[in-house]
């Protein structure tokens, strides 16, 4: 049994006890149902969880005392004081954990979608359809999906309300998007990847196409019908291929089909479907072999008035329209995009050697290229005079094709990944690498709309049918075991505003690039959790994106990562860490042996220490002050890895740790020449930071054993820093490779920069994070202990082993985050299936990551709660004001842990009304959408006590204006109240007026944290 | 073999200038691709290159050679009208060349002796270009019955030339009768004088000329109106204000287009002038222009380097354009490492491709129709005919160009690398460039051709200096108009003149035994006369004018001096022997008249004498006569490239007279000579244009027994795939060896011609005896393999190979197509297979039993099949294993790899018949140099790209210099 079912039947037996207390509360009906079906959702995962040895003390819950054979009894008796403890204080505590809906994560790799009047642009996330407004960046709607994960969407082309859904498990939603009601589906069982509709002429409905996989990649012509008409749904075969089918496109009508394989391109034709039964669905494909993998296509009809043309060549093949061509751009994975023009026509004259001697049909396709690496997206602009095009360049590409000349757009924040014409041709949609989409005008190339993810590093599925094979090669470490190339992110919380969080991210992550590399992240992000919307990025370290990025030996310049990211108390100061290791091949000349291509790399590295000062200004943090080489090992010039970094909670400063056993603490500094003080341009004194003392922990032990090359072992492999709450101490440990460690923990004095105190023994091996809460002192490693400073007594501790995971790894996927407010601390740890040996030398594949999070009380031997996440914590942090967890994973998903009493952190739902029509919405937004919208936010933050000026910065789209607090009551809010029936059977007035009081005098919405599904 | 890889000899490079083909491409030709199709090449250093495309062979036949401060900056053939009144066999008109350059003449050349003809003169300033008018055709291909005044009988039908001159004017040249003389003014220069950069024919009557002026200017040239001023508008915005119109150039439907300094190519309405395109194609000026034969496209070249196709988009048919044509670009690519200055188009029925030139000196050519198929191809930028020569003996080497010689002494390998020194530098007076020049083996005359006549110096050791340089004498030279070839015997006595008429004279050199003293030329010549052959077919370049054909590429003395042997652009082969014995005493020159010495040669000889009797000239007792079985040597299946004597094996000494002559005059033979014919062995390796290797017993008139046995299709397939041409070969024949050393301009192969080639078919060991029964097996696997192997020649178009598949631009060879939803069923048709089909006839079935018959016969008569044979046999099959295609390019990597050992130990090695590399390039020329006893020891002179001295190139925007 778990400590997962363990806690759910106790909650399931203390519940009617709790129910009247939280009945008070508003919501707490739909929490409650939120956390049963959590739970209930969660067994599966739990069972196979079993296997796994976790911190087994679930069971000592249930009062069946199970001797456990590595503890002492002193502290189990301990420990059950405190069970005893805890079941007298449980009532103020026993309220349940939930999880909230993920905020964040990755666009789908697909085509973004306007609606037809292109004022909405719909994106998908995994589990969620979003619908954003091109005029203010906003959210408006988001239509989850009960179960499974979207795979593709795509708009009907009859009704241009209504949007197809297909999830990766084989089920078609159809949904109207503009009103967001419940959607109609049907399930087809197969694993769709891809969709696409078209309307027949005529027909009132859609003849949707779908890409299935299984043995064969299958294309099938549905023919959906709901209602009464059910039973007329259809399905038919178009096409079945051996090869992996990668994309494809309808031409409207439904008469051409095209469909790009790996290495080759099928152009289907069918006499104008005319009726409405599927069965006159046949296709005619031909097939032409491409010279490249294909990365991206488009197709293109163009009919042209040419009368003389059409009558002079009265072509037998009625499939295509005369004067009608198809043109396709292809762009392959060498940077060469093709332009085949009015392929169709030529190759089935190909077919009909008529004259066979007469001048062989020129296949000759025109070539394009600028592209140094694969494109990533082309399409046509809707004349078909230009061909639009982007890759890992970030510069989006205008081929004027009759005139050979070509704009550019450069410098875009990273690789494009996807583009879309609107429908009208006004503005192009570009999906961006680094999880952005920005809506450009075609005119002036100005963007119009930026909607962005977060951005963080992710680890994607691989994407079987795209070409992994790359024209530069990247030169990023590859790595024998996947969970070596896995590295917390460094998370902090604005305490200026703890909605937001800051993080450093990749300059780009596209869809080519395969996850197994570690990309360096060189940028800042700052992301608001409250609103899931972005609000800025910056570049931290030296970045490439929009350069030229290759070295002359052709392979990708590596930039540097942040490795380590810390504010300071009062968000006014930033301390980053950042490394950067010269690749292997430019050392590898140096030394014969590979052996001591590491060594050499790491002479070579270069880590500097920033100090970032946040400008009020011009919103950006600003570089004070650069330590190069904060950690240096005696002897030798090389600079030394940081392994931690912790910000004083009480005072500006921060304290390092060092690879060569050296705790710095770093502390500002008012810079003066001659006696005077330095002052900036606004008269502000300078501040420079510097170390103020270094404190040197004990160096490793020696042993007698002389095996030991004194190489390896003279450098700790981990050590790690916590402030206490107030900051007058700082906890330092370090650990070495081999398993002698002596679990030494130093308490430092940060007055006068002196070990207080060294405590031994407080782990053995695999030291992972350490934090204070109050007086206890939580040690993560091989086991999860705390110790009581005060008492100078172990409080508990819990061994834990992970399956799968080296002491080396253990650094770098276990998270500890500590919460002071309700004094609790949580930790994350991966559970790992691996595909393959772990034996060193064979390639080994994750063939399933999850991470268990789970929550502890200082005082408890036992989790409080726990949950398990389908992908991996990548990092996990406290709410700063208040309860609560926040966990990044892999899929770039930002979860939020709480109490269910105590949300910290407000989630601000879509800005439309649910199951109402996005049109009145629409109207307002012309007229004083931006006030109001602001109006909302400012309001909401007010009542949130949220600085509210940082808030409305957030957003560059929003016009500042904060003063006016009154709530926003739309015409159709009111008009729900007084229009519901004749005037005649209106409700009393006193309901009436209730209600509209109501209105007027809400709080604001918050978004329910549980929405019904 | 012992290699001095050289780079010291300073050959300059000359940039292409102009290119043209002989035949325009858009006429109406169905046919065949015409024999006598040439592309020339001008060159700035005035030299104009004669290139003979022969169904993509490509050979360099001639070279006009040009003169000081002389360039060509322009070309231009014109055929003459075909002979009206032999209707039935129609005489096909002369091929005239033209060409201009930085003068105010345009001069035509004559093709038969390369020299110009004649020069046009004008009151204009300097020509800037010119063109030629289109053929005349028969009226009756117009369809619509507008023909009445195009058939009115005194209308010229020649071919006029458009002069454009720097003042801006443009002038008329009329070729008639022969001539070429200024005929009328078409414009006047005007008041801003701005130059005609480029000029074209619209049709016979209509001119278009590009000016600098950024206008276009159509003109009628009957009347000299202007039709149209077409302006290209201002230069962008920061440039200069002025676009150059650098090329015009007329599509078959009269459209025009122009490319320019701004980069762009733009496409005119031939009938009411108006743009109505414009491409940028180009990052810089574009320079030249080439239009395909059905005006589907167009290439141009420019100032960045890039070659840029153009293609009409709609051009099957399709529905979008306004009737013109919607042209697009397809691609660029960059084939030359500097400015493309030239293009010109060809496209027969075999043929289709471009060829394009520039600073850069190496021609390009690309396909056409096979764009996007084939790769491009570059020919050797370095002259067919090594300006290279050596005396093995003194170690000098001689290298030539434009007007000066320069002597290196090359010291032997020992210890130290020491660069080789110039021991003598000449410039020589006079305008024209060297044509050829030659040393003697003793490396103490040089004797140097040119257009103007014969020089011969002496080289002599200086007395002051140590070693080091030479005193050059200038020698009393018999007087000869010009000279276009010299050949020294290898002693040194007899020197081969071959003039510009085809004559070939011979020159006797008298020395005596101090080194010091001058050497005397005896002034009487020789004149030997060769056999006169059927004239063979008339065409372009065979006519009552002269005969092209003719022309004498080749002159070469035996190793003992007593044969001559010539050959010449029709692969005739013309021998002399050297008669009688030395003798001193005998009087110096002698000249009697035909007696009955004639008799012993052959009868039809006599009839095919020419009418001119002189009599024979014996000098000091010798006398040269024709090799009585000169008859008997067949004429080649083209012109030969390399012709050399194998060093006789066991050396003869021809026995002295002991001072005293045999014969003597008496009363009825006044002028006695002796007889006799030299003996030994006399045996001629020739390798012809078509990389066949010959080895004829000149003295016997038949192929010799090593020939017979190893016909060229029994050649390594790496050697048969080569396509750059034979340069020259050099013979290792130290320590009993019979190796031939043959190199082109990019690779170096090396023949054991004392061993035979293992026969195709076979690809085991065993003896050649016991391999005899399974001779069919093998013929049929061969044959098998050349359908593999072979095709893809076969229907080359006249530039490289086959672009593999995945390489290729655009969709593949196959395509497929199917109904329904499953592909599987469905197959794959082969785009290939049906354009052209592989005729049986193509496969030409290669002698493969003859030699095999021939080497068992052999073998019987020998008796033994020794082990070592065999092993030899083994050895060589192991490389032979795979003799196709890629494979085989993999065999030359694993050789040249093997090769990296030590090539001296590789050449001393017994076992190899053959080896190769392709390390050294380009090549100009390889010489053999130190004493003939000792191993072979070459110079090889190398002129890689990154050595010339180029002026420096455009850089793009985007380019980094590297």
């Amino acid at each position: 049994m778990s400590a997962e079912e363990g806690s759910s039947r106790r909650k399931r037996k203390r519940a009617p006890k709790d129910q009247p207390r939280e009945h008070q509360k508003k919501r707490s009906r739909k929490e409650e149902e939120k956390i049963t079906d959590g739970s209930t959702g969660i067994p599966d995962e739990s069972k196979t969880l079993v296997s796994h040895p976790v911190p087994g003390n679930g069971k000592d819950q249930h009062g069946k005392e199970v001797a456990h054979n590595g503890e002492s009894k002193k502290v189990r008796s301990r420990r059950h004081q405190q069970r005893e403890k805890f079941k007298k204080r449980h009532g103020g505590l026993g309220s349940p954990w939930t999880v909230s809906e993920p905020i964040g994560g990755w666009f789908l790799p697909q085509d973004a979608v306007f609606s037809m009047d292109e004022k909405y642009l719909i994106l998908a996330h995994k589990q969620a359809i979003q619908i954003y407004s091109t005029a203010t960046s906003l959210l408006v709607r988001t239509l989850p999906i009960p179960s499974g994960t979207i795979a593709a969407y795509a708009l009907s082309e009859s009704k241009s309300n209504s949007l197809y859904v297909a999830t990766a498990s084989g089920r078609i939603l159809l949904w109207d998007w503009d009103t967001g009601s419940k959607p109609i589906h049907w399930e087809l069982g197969t694993t769709i990847c891809g969709i696409a509709t078209t309307a027949l002429e005529g027909s009132p409905h859609d003849v949707v196409y779908t890409h299935e996989t299984g043995d064969y990649h299958i294309i099938n012509a549905h023919n959906f019908r709901s209602g009464p008409e059910k039973s007329k749904t259809e399905l038919k075969l178009v096409l079945e291929s051996k090869t992996p089918i990668q994309s494809f496109q309808v031409m409207p009508g439904g008469s051409i089909i095209v469909v790009a394989l790996q290495r080759s391109i099928m152009i289907g034709t069918t006499p104008k479907p005319t009726t409405a039964t599927l069965q006159d669905f046949v296709y005619t494909w031909r097939e032409c072999k491409l010279p490249q993998f294909i990365t991206a296509f488009d197709a293109c009809i163009r009919s042209g008035a040419d009368p003389s043309a059409k009558s002079s060549t009265s072509q037998k093949s009625s499939s295509q329209p005369q004067g009608e061509s198809l043109d396709l751009a292809i762009g392959g994975v060498d940077g060469a995009i093709l332009v085949f023009e009015d392929i169709l026509r030529k190759l089935i004259r190909i077919e009909n050697p008529r004259k066979p001697q007469t001048e062989a049909e020129d296949l000759t396709p025109q070539r394009l290229h600028w592209h140094r690496e694969a494109v990533g997206a082309v399409k046509w602009s809707l004349d078909g005079n230009y061909v639009i095009s982007g890759g890992r360049e970030t510069v989006l590409l205008m081929w004027q094709l009759k005139t050979g000349r070509r704009q550019e757009l450069p410098h875009l924040t990273s690789a494009v990944d996807s583009l879309v014409v609107s429908p009208s041709g006004a503005s192009y949609a570009v999906r961006l690498a680094d999880n952005s989409v920005i809506v450009l005008s075609t005119t002036e190339l100005k963007p119009k709309t930026n909607i962005a993810g977060i951005q963080s590093r992710r680890l994607m599925e691989e994407d079987s049918t795209l070409p992994r094979t790359k024209t530069i090669y990247s030169q990023l470490e590859k790595w024998t075991n996947p969970l070596s190339a896995i590295q917390k992110i460094p998370v902090a919380m604005n305490p200026l505003n703890p909605s937001q969080i800051l993080l450093p991210v990749p300059s780009s992550q596209p869809r080519s690039e395969p996850s197994s590399t570690h990309l360096p992240a060189p940028y800042l992000q700052t992301f608001d959790l409250s609103t899931a919307h972005h609000v800025s990025r910056q570049a931290l370290a030296r970045n490439n994106a929009t350069d030229f990025n290759t070295a002359p030996n052709r392979l990708r310049i590596r930039e540097p990562d942040i490795k380590l990211l810390q504010l300071s108390h009062d968000g006014m100061w930033l301390a980053t860490v950042e490394e950067w290791i010269p690749p292997r091949t430019d050392v590898q000349h140096l030394e014969e042996n590979e052996e001591y291509t590491k060594e050499e790399q790491s002479l070579r590295r270069e880590i500097y220490l920033k100090f970032w000062l946040w400008d009020k200004q011009r919103e950006i943090w600003m570089l004070e002050t650069r330590i190069d080489a904060p950690h240096g090992l005696p002897g030798e010039c090389a600079p030394s890895r940081v392994f931690d970094l912790a910000s004083d909670p009480n005072k500006v400063g921060f304290a390092t740790v060092g690879e060569d056993g050296v705790v710095r603490i770093w502390q500002p500094k008012t810079r003066m020449r001659d006696g005077t003080m330095v002052r900036g341009s606004e008269k502000e004194g300078l501040i420079s930071w510097s170390n103020r003392y270094s404190v040197e922990l004990e160096s490793k032990v020696e042993t007698l054993d002389a095996d030991f090359s004194p190489q390896s072992s003279a450098l700790p492999i981990n050590a790690c820093l916590a402030y206490s709450t107030d900051g007058s101490v700082l906890a330092a440990s370090q650990t070495w490779p081999e398993n002698s460690s002596p679990g030494l923990v130093h308490i430092i004095d940060t007055d006068i920069g002196f070990v207080r105190r060294s405590m031994p023994n407080l782990y053995t091996t695999g030291l992972a994070a350490l934090g204070f809460i109050g007086p206890f002192l939580v040690i993560l490693s091989d086991s999860v202990t705390v110790w009581d400073l005060v008492d100078d007594e172990l409080s508990y501790s819990i061994p834990f082993s992970l399956l799968n995971i080296s002491a080396s790894q253990k650094p770098s996927l276990l998270h500890l985050a500590i919460n002071t407010i309700d004094s609790t601390f949580a930790i994350a740890f991966p559970v790992v299936e691996l595909d393959g040996t772990a034996l060193p030398g064979h390639e080994v594949s994750i063939k399933k990551a999850m991470s268990r999070l789970m929550v502890f009380k200082p005082q408890q031997p036992y989790p409080v709660w726990s949950t398990t996440f389908s992908n991996l914590v990548m990092s996990l942090l406290s709410a700063r004001t208040g309860k609560g967890y926040i966990a990044l994973d892999s899929a770039s998903e930002l979860r939020i842990i709480s109490p269910k009493a105590g949300s910290s952190i407000p989630l601000i739902g879509p800005v439309a009304a649910a199951e109402k029509s996005l049109a009145g919405f629409k109207d307002e937004e012309s007229e004083d959408g931006y006030e109001d919208m602001d109006e909302h936010k400012g309001q909401e933050d007010a009542g949130l006590q949220i600085d509210s000026p940082e808030r409305a910065q957030q957003s560059v789209d929003f016009i500042e204006d904060t003063e006016n607090d009154k709530p926003v009551v739309r015409p159709e809010q009111l008009a729900q109240i007084f229009d519901v029936s004749p005037s005649f059977a209106l409700p009393p007035v006193k309901d009436l007026f209730s209600a509209v009081v109501g209105l007027y005098a809400r709080k604001p919405r918050v978004r329910e944290v549980a929405t019904s599904a | 073999m012992d290699i001095h890889r050289s780079r010291f000899v300073p050959y300059p490079p000359s940039a292409i200038n102009a290119i043209a083909f002989s035949h325009s491409s858009n006429d109406q030709y169905t046919g065949e691709d015409p024999s006598c199709l040439r592309l020339a090449i001008g060159r700035a250093n005035g030299n104009i290159e004669i290139w003979n495309p022969a169904k993509g062979t490509w050979i360099h036949e001639r070279t006009f050679s040009g003169g000081k401060d002389r360039s060509v900056e322009g070309l231009a053939w014109i055929q003459e009208p075909k002979e009206d009144g032999a209707q039935e066999n129609q005489l096909a008109g002369q091929l005239r060349l033209f060409s201009i350059g930085y003068s105010s003449s345009v001069t035509e050349w004559d093709l038969v002796t390369g020299l110009p003809l004649r020069h046009s003169s004008g009151n204009h300033s300097e020509v800037w270009c010119l063109a030629a008018q289109p053929q005349w055709l028969l009226p009756q291909k117009k369809k619509n019955g507008k023909q009445a005044h195009s058939v009115n009988g005194g209308e010229f039908r020649g071919q006029n030339l458009v002069v454009g001159c720097a003042d801006g004017t443009l002038a008329i040249l009329s070729t008639a009768e022969g001539d070429l003389k200024f005929q009328k003014y078409l414009a006047r220069p005007t008041a801003k004088k701005a130059r005609v950069l480029s000029v074209t024919y619209q049709n016979r009557d209509t001119v278009v000329a590009g000016f600098a002026d950024s206008a276009i200017r159509v003109f009628d040239a009957r009347t000299g109106q202007v039709i149209r001023n077409i302006s290209l508008g201002a230069g962008s915005a920061g440039g200069p204000k002025e676009t150059l119109v650098w090329k015009v150039k007329c599509l078959p439907n009269g459209d025009i287009v122009s490319g320019d300094s701004m980069g762009e190519v733009r496409f005119y309405d031939g009938k009411n002038y108006s743009q109505f395109q414009r491409i940028s194609g180009h990052e810089a000026d574009i320079l030249d222009l080439a239009v395909g034969r059905d005006g589907r496209f167009v290439y141009s070249g420019g100032m960045d380097r890039r070659t840029t196709l153009y293609k009409r988009l709609d051009a099957s048919g399709g529905s979008r354009g306004n009737g013109h044509g919607n042209w697009g670009k397809v691609t660029h690519q960059r084939y030359h490492d500097h400015d493309v200055k030239a293009m010109a188009t060809y496209e027969g029925r075999a043929l289709s491709v471009v060829v394009s030139g520039g600073i850069d000196t190496r021609p390009i050519v690309v396909p056409i129709r096979q764009f996007g198929k084939e790769h491009n191809r570059a020919l050797p930028a370095l002259p067919q005919c090594p300006a290279l020569a050596s005396a093995p003996g003194p170690r000098l080497v001689i290298s030539w160009w434009n007007s000066e010689v320069r002597v290196w002494r090359v010291k032997s390998r020992t210890g130290i690398e020491e660069t080789p020194k110039v021991v003598a530098r000449m410039a020589l007076r006079g305008e024209e460039h060297i044509a050829s020049a030659s040393v003697s083996n003793d490396g103490s005359v040089i004797a140097i051709a040119t257009a103007a006549g014969v020089k011969i110096f002496q080289l002599t050791k200086r007395q002051a200096l140590a070693e080091d340089g030479l005193r050059i004498r200038k020698l009393e030279c018999p007087s000869v108009h010009s000279a276009r070839l010299v050949q020294f015997s290898a002693d040194g006595k007899w020197l081969a003149i071959i003039t510009h008429t085809q004559d070939v004279l011979l020159a006797r050199l008298t020395r005596t035994a101090d080194e010091r003293a001058k050497i005397k030329i005896v002034p009487q010549l020789v004149t030997l006369r060769r056999l006169s052959r059927s004239p063979g077919q008339y065409d372009s370049l065979n006519g009552e004018w002269g005969n092209y054909y003719r022309t004498i590429t080749h002159a070469q003395f035996s190793g003992d001096s007593n044969v001559l042997a010539v050959g010449d652009l029709a692969g005739y082969i013309d021998t002399w022997v050297l008669e009688g014995l030395e003798d001193s005493t005998a009087p110096i020159v002698d000249v009697g008249y035909i007696a009955s010495s004639s008799s012993s040669s052959g009868s039809e000889e006599s009839d095919n004498e020419e009418p001119r009797v002189t009599g024979p000239i014996t000098i000091m007792g010798q006398r040269w006569k024709r090799n009585p079985f000169a008859h008997l040597i067949p004429k080649l299946d083209s012109a030969p490239l390399v012709m050399s004597f194998r060093p006789a094996s066991l050396v003869k000494v021809r026995p002295q007279p002991n001072g005293n002559p045999a014969v003597h005059p008496t009363r009825h033979n006044p002028h006695p000579c002796s007889h006799d014919l030299p003996e030994g062995e006399f045996r001629l390796v020739v390798v012809s244009a078509q990389h066949q290797i010959y080895e004829f017993e000149v003295l016997n008139g038949c192929l010799s027994e090593w020939s017979r046995r190893n016909p060229t299709s029994n050649f390594p397939s790496s050697f048969k795939m080569i396509k750059d041409r034979a340069k020259g070969c050099v013979w290792d024949t130290h320590d009993q060896q019979q190796r031939l050393w043959l190199y082109g301009a990019t690779w170096l192969f090396m023949f054991d011609l004392s061993q035979d080639f293992p026969l195709p078919g076979l690809t085991s060991g065993g003896s050649i005896a016991n391999q005899l029964p399974i001779n069919d097996q093998g013929r049929s696997r061969k044959r098998k393999r050349e359908l593999e192997a072979h095709i893809p020649m076969n229907k080359n178009s006249g530039a490289g190979d086959l672009i593999e598949e995945t390489r290729r631009l655009g969709p593949g060879q196959k395509i497929r197509k199917f109904t329904g939803g499953k592909a599987d069923e469905s197959t794959w048709i082969d785009l290939n297979a049906r354009l052209t089909p592989v005729s049986e006839e193509e496969l030409k079935d290669e002698h493969i039993s003859l030699p095999s018959l021939r080497r068992a016969l052999q073998q019987d008569a020998d008796g033994d099949t020794d082990s070592e044979d065999d092993e030899h046999q083994k050895m060589a099959n192991d490389s032979e294993d795979a003799p196709d295609g890629k494979d085989s390019q993999a065999e030359d990597m694993k050789l040249v790899r093997k090769s990296k050992k030590d090539v001296a130990v590789k050449a001393r090695g017994p076992s190899d018949i053959y080896w190769h590399t392709f390390k050294y390039r380009p090549i100009l020329g390889i010489v053999p140099i130190g004493d003939q006893s000792r191993p072979l020891e070459v110079v090889l002179v190398e002129r890689p790209e990154w050595d010339l001295d180029l002026p420096p190139r455009f850089m793009g925007n985007h380019e980094r210099n590297e």
